[in-house]
């Protein structure tokens, strides 16, 4: 089930009345919500509802295990972890392990193989076997209360954040399960711009940049002008964000007007001026998570000699560029991030007294190019391919040009969006608030008139529902 | 509201409705807390037994579930009356069989009504807005027909 699309929007007003119905009914309302979702993430593949449960369940096990154990603790949350982790490397990575370990049999001459099963990646996988992750790890720490088993199943399945996040810490998410909702009108103000403006991003902005422009040009980029190749690169720089951060702020609006406080999950990216600002601008829930559960939890962070915080810092980017997928482009995405993180480190260490600081205007400019050439490779299914591309840009080859003002439009307004106020949703949010109901039931009408007429034929999956 | 994530954190917290008025308790009211604090990692613990009020107890703040509901009640109604579109286009997605041809007639039916009272005007003029802009070529360059590639500019 899409956000944007007419089942959804009839599905989330039956869950929205029945929530509202039952707020004072405790338990009774999360058995609501858990069935809501595994509606929501039964429209995918009813299959995958048992694989959440299960894996719902094995982690409320975990926790279990590691609270009525102490002394072996340790051994439960491994154990809890490397489960965790076998269940995402199973749906992610067993296909490219089998194909890869037949050819090197193949290439051996030896007469055997692995069986080779098409495994369907569930939706959403990573993100709710991460949210498992966060919640052994943090009861093991005494960062987080037990949660009842009814509590971590809502907590993992919830269909706001299920399929592509923000992914919501057990900390902040369980106190909010156990108190009575209410809804000040600010908050539901707020929550109507996010997913209106959501809407706009993702059915107006990603789709008209990727139909129009982003998926002609990286389908055929031998065919296409490198002035065509470079417009594209930050055309899907732009359409990525739109339509990432469109579920995000769509997901924490429909949570919100559930009752639930959401963290923030995007803020303004492209403004950054490092790549250290970057990751404090993007994908923020996934950002702190790889920090505080491998970054720190893992490496070891940054309390340590130099050189093993570079390492550290590089092997986490490398690492979050795997959780993407089993691909050496996604490898070489981390990489060029890791590299970039560490350069900028090594930077601040050792610059030399008296040399001047880069404008912050170099910084932007230097910072933007380097993540959108790390998106060629993110973009591109072949290494080759993104090369080629590269060097199409790089020795400025001539061929069709397809950008049009329309397409450069929605690129020049995706980054305009990136500098305008940092609270222009907040101040939207109370602009809103004063309007009589009637009034913004009108309001969003339009609204819905408009991106209906300009998101042309429908609307294509979100990008991140593939990690 | 809840007080699990910090207040700010979500992009739907308004500052002036941050559920932060701090009202301290009486000794009897406090024990209890206290046990409760001592479990808890409370960064306010050095301020003695207290506890925040809630959002709807800050002055100023003013409910908003019937206001929200009642805007996404008229807004379906009018987008039932406004957008057949989505209707027709949802239906058309419906799997061919006997339970589901009654809806989709029903819904093409109610698009062709709605076109008829003229009720699908917003929808088709930004529709067709839409599509003159997509066509619309660079200052100085030839419209182009169904194609849309042109050579690059020098």
């Amino acid at each position: 089930m899409l956000f944007p699309t007419l089942v959804f929007h009839g599905f989330f007003i039956i869950v929205f009345a029945l929530n509202w119905l039952m707020r004072r009914a405790g338990d009774w309302r999360q058995i609501m919500l858990l069935v809501a979702s595994w509606i929501f993430y039964g429209w995918f593949d009813s299959r995958f509802v048992l694989l959440l449960l299960g894996s719902a369940f094995l982690n409320w096990g975990a926790a279990r295990l590691i609270l009525a154990d102490p002394a072996r603790g340790k051994a439960w949350l491994s154990a809890g972890v490397i489960a965790n982790l076998l269940i995402l490397g199973f749906f992610k990575y067993y296909g490219f392990f089998t194909h890869e370990v037949n050819a090197a049999f193949d290439s051996l001459g030896w007469n055997a193989s692995l069986p080779v099963i098409d495994v369907i990646l569930p939706v959403g996988v990573s993100f709710f076997t991460f949210q498992g992750i966060s919640y052994v790890v943090d009861v093991y720490k005494g960062r987080s209360e037990p949660a009842r088993l009814l509590e971590l199943t809502v907590l993992m399945s919830f269909f706001p954040h299920l399929v592509a996040g923000p992914i919501v810490r057990p900390g902040h998410l369980l106190p909010q399960l156990r108190e009575t909702p209410w809804l000040s009108r600010g908050a539901a103000s707020t929550s109507l711009v996010l997913i209106g403006w959501g809407l706009v991003k993702k059915a107006v902005i990603a789709n008209e940049l990727g139909m129009q422009l982003v998926d002609p040009v990286f389908s055929d980029p031998s065919s296409h002008s490198a002035l065509d190749l470079v417009i594209a690169s930050y055309g899907y720089a732009i359409q990525i964000y739109c339509d990432f951060s469109a579920y995000s702020d769509m997901a924490i609006g429909f949570a919100g007007l559930l009752g639930f406080r959401f963290p923030r999950n995007f803020d303004q990216p492209y403004r950054a001026t490092s790549l250290q600002d970057f990751w404090r601008r993007w994908h923020l829930s996934l950002s702190f998570w790889l920090r505080d559960y491998l970054y720190i939890g893992v490496f070891g962070g940054s309390r340590q000699a130099l050189w093993r915080t570079c390492l550290a810092l590089f092997g986490t980017m490398v690492l979050g560029g795997l959780w993407h997928g089993a691909s050496v482009n996604f490898v070489i995405w981390g990489a060029l991030h890791g590299g970039m993180l560490v350069a900028e480190r090594l930077w601040q260490q050792f610059r030399p007294e008296g040399w001047p600081r880069l404008p912050a205007w170099a910084g932007w400019f230097i910072t933007f190019h380097v993540v959108t050439l790390a998106w060629i490779f993110f973009r591109m299914a072949q290494f080759q391919d993104a090369t080629a591309l590269i060097g199409r840009i790089a020795t400025w080859q001539q061929g069709s040009f397809i950008a049009s003002p329309w397409t450069v439009g929605m690129i020049v307004l995706g980054m305009a969006c990136q500098f305008g106020p940092p609270d222009a949703i907040q101040r939207l949010g109370r602009r809103l608030q004063v309007l009589p109901f009637w009034a913004v039931g009108l309001v969003g009408t339009l609204l819905l008139l408009l991106v209906e007429g300009l998101r042309g034929a429908g609307v294509a999956p979100f990008i991140y529902f593939q990690f | 509201m809840s007080q699990g994530l910090p207040w700010g954190d979500s992009p739907i917290d308004l500052p002036e409705e941050e559920p932060g008025e701090v009202k301290f308790l009486a000794p009897e009211d406090a024990a209890e807390l206290e046990e409760l604090q001592a479990e808890s990692d409370d960064t306010d613990a050095d301020m003695g037994p207290h506890e925040r009020s809630h959002a709807w107890q800050v002055p100023g703040v003013r409910a908003g579930l019937g206001w929200v509901s009642g805007g996404v009640a008229v807004s379906t109604l009018a987008l039932l009356g406004l957008n057949s579109h989505a209707l027709a286009n949802w239906a058309d997605q419906l799997p061919v069989a006997s339970v589901t041809a009654p809806v989709v007639s029903a819904a093409d039916g109610w698009h062709d009504t709605a076109g008829a009272l003229g009720l699908n005007a917003v929808v088709d003029a930004v529709e067709g807005a839409a599509k003159a802009m997509r066509k619309a070529p660079w200052p100085g360059q030839k419209p182009s027909g169904g194609d849309s590639e042109t050579p690059a500019p020098d």
